[in-house]
């Protein structure tokens, strides 16, 4: 067989083999994500389909295709049908320049490099993804808008402003990782890491931070899910959505949040290198495959523990404190790399912008809710001073007497009730 | 040239994919259509009036916005490439282009851009 040939028939392979891949990736990360979350709220999860679930996701996928297809009568049917398609292409197609392994990962011969552990080495590599990635806003705004429903397109309009507000700090922050590898080459900029003998978290610490931030909000995770506020727009953009139409938008949202930690792990944290336990055939992939983990189980672990933020706050926070930072990161990346000074300097000052940030922000945090002492109540209660009402109320039942069982449990001093109460609705006001 | 012709071939498996999605759903799924079941999704309530084919125009200073931070990142990442061979010439580039940026950045987060109610 001649050599193109060859290329074609490796090219094919590898295609198909990376779309099961993601989509069984897909199928389980939703399992993981139940189980986990399920943990975190000290909860068993779905452990019922299969030895411990682990048949979950064929059964919720099974549901799914024998769900009926509704269209609304108000919806623009083309667009409406097509829009998930779009979603599901795009973030797909992202994946193709993402490296798993050296070209040389499986030996020198023409098959080896015809197999080589990515879809294509293309030399605009990272660009790519940025390109491709900022497609995945049509699928979200065509779906939102051909619903024709007011929770729809209000999702589809806050999800775009979103996702194109986040997306400059994507790009700017990962600028200053592009000065020191001087490639846009996905396996180049790995290649660049071994050569410095360092990864590049350690020369872009502040970087790393405002992508990692800015590719949540990206790919609409917690606590930047505001398109999908179920409780001020239903479902969002997939409120009008049914079957497996709609889980292809959940499986656009998987893909797209594995797209976003591969990059990571290849920018800023050597791929699939590992100091030196690279050589032996297969283990690359592994080393790939842990970092992208501890990367989706972060994305867990923000959901489980974060409150969504509200949407003014989402939108300056993006365009006054991201993108400003991520001009300053890179104003001072191309300072080091001008005047050819070594790599830590670039790292040290990284590290100190983050220190006085966090400073200055809990500076002001701490200014808007003072530190108090917690005051022991007349009626035996450890309570906060910024429990106010509660206290008022408390003393009120205690003294009238109008409901017997509070008022009792208040004076035996049953306190973990009680104060759990208090804190509940203190937290409201 | 031949770098790409592996995309393509991920782009239109991808394609089949999304097609073949489309049609098993729509051979499996059942087709029982009532007018309550094809009305906008209102929380139960019948929908007052349609939404409108307008939307606030925040979000177009937002969309107007991102075209030219975006433009910008563009620019600068082949300027980011080069950094190495161009030093310092480079860095005065990236310093005046920025400083280009930053003023009517300035000047639309004073106009108060930036706050949404």
């Amino acid at each position: 067989m001649s050599d193109v040939a060859i290329q074609l028939i490796g090219a094919l392979i590898k295609c198909v083999v990376v779309i099961g891949a993601l989509l069984t990736i897909f199928a389980y990360m939703t399992l993981i994500e139940r189980r986990v979350l399920a943990r975190f709220q000290r909860r068993v999860g779905p452990n019922r389909a299969g030895p411990f679930g682990l048949l979950q996701p064929l059964a919720d996928g099974m549901k799914m295709a024998f769900k009926e297809q509704i269209i609304p009568s108000k919806a623009r049917r083309f667009v409406f049908l097509i829009a998930p398609s779009i979603s599901v292409f795009v973030a797909l197609s992202a994946f193709a320049v993402v490296p798993l392994g050296d070209t040389t990962a499986w030996g020198n011969s023409v098959w080896a490099h015809a197999l080589a552990p990515y879809i294509a080495d293309i030399n605009v590599g990272v660009l790519y993804i940025l390109a491709i990635s900022s497609l995945a806003v049509y699928g979200i705004v065509l779906g939102g808008w051909s619903s024709g429903n007011h929770y729809s397109l209000l999702g589809a309009l806050r999800s775009a402003a979103q996702m194109v507000s986040y997306e400059v700090s994507i790009a700017l922050s990962l600028a200053g990782v592009l000065m020191f590898s001087q490639t846009l080459s996905m396996v180049g900029i790995v290649h660049a890491q071994v050569n410095y003998g360092i990864w590049f978290i350690l020369v872009q610490p502040l970087g790393f931070l405002l992508y990692g931030i800015a590719a949540t909000a990206e790919v609409n995770r917690a606590p930047f899910d505001l398109p999908e506020a179920e409780q001020e727009l239903v479902a969002g953009y997939l409120t009008e959505f049914s079957g497996l139409r709609w889980s292809l938008y959940q499986m656009a949202e998987y893909i797209n949040m594995i797209t976003v930690s591969s990059i990571a792990a290849t920018l800023f944290f050597g791929g699939w290198t590992l100091g030196g336990l690279s050589g032996i055939p297969g283990l690359p992939i592994v080393w790939y495959v842990v970092k992208v983990a501890i990367f989706l189980f972060i994305f867990m672990w923000l959901r489980a523990t974060l409150p969504r933020i509200r949407y003014d706050q989402l939108m300056r926070f993006g365009w006054q404190v991201l993108l400003p930072l991520s001009v300053l990161n890179l104003l001072a990346t191309a300072v080091v790399i001008a005047f050819g000074w070594p790599w830590w300097i670039s790292g040290v000052f990284g590290l100190a912008v983050l220190l006085v940030g966090g400073a200055v922000y809990y500076a002001r945090m701490r200014r808007n809710h003072p530190l108090t002492q917690p005051t022991q109540d007349e009626i035996g209660l450890l309570l906060p001073q910024s429990v106010r009402l509660v206290h008022i109320e408390a003393q009120a039942l205690a003294t009238n007497g109008t409901n017997g069982a509070i008022s009792a449990n208040g004076s035996k001093g049953d306190k973990s009730g009680a104060s759990a109460e208090a804190v509940e609705a203190g937290a409201r006001p | 040239m031949a770098d790409y012709i592996p995309v393509l071939i991920l782009m239109g498996l991808a394609f089949l994919f999304t097609i073949l999605v489309t049609l098993v759903t729509f051979i499996f799924g059942p087709k029982k259509p009532t007018p309550e079941k094809l009305a906008p999704y209102e929380c139960g309530i019948e929908e007052i009036e349609a939404p409108k084919q307008r939307f606030p125009v925040k979000y177009l200073v937002t969309g107007m916005l991102f075209i030219i931070f975006d433009v910008e990142a563009a620019t600068i990442i082949p300027l980011a490439i080069l950094m190495h061979s161009l030093k310092v010439l480079g860095l005065v580039e990236l310093v005046i282009f920025a400083v280009i940026l930053v003023v009517p950045f300035v000047y639309i987060w004073r106009k108060g851009a930036f706050m949404w109610e």
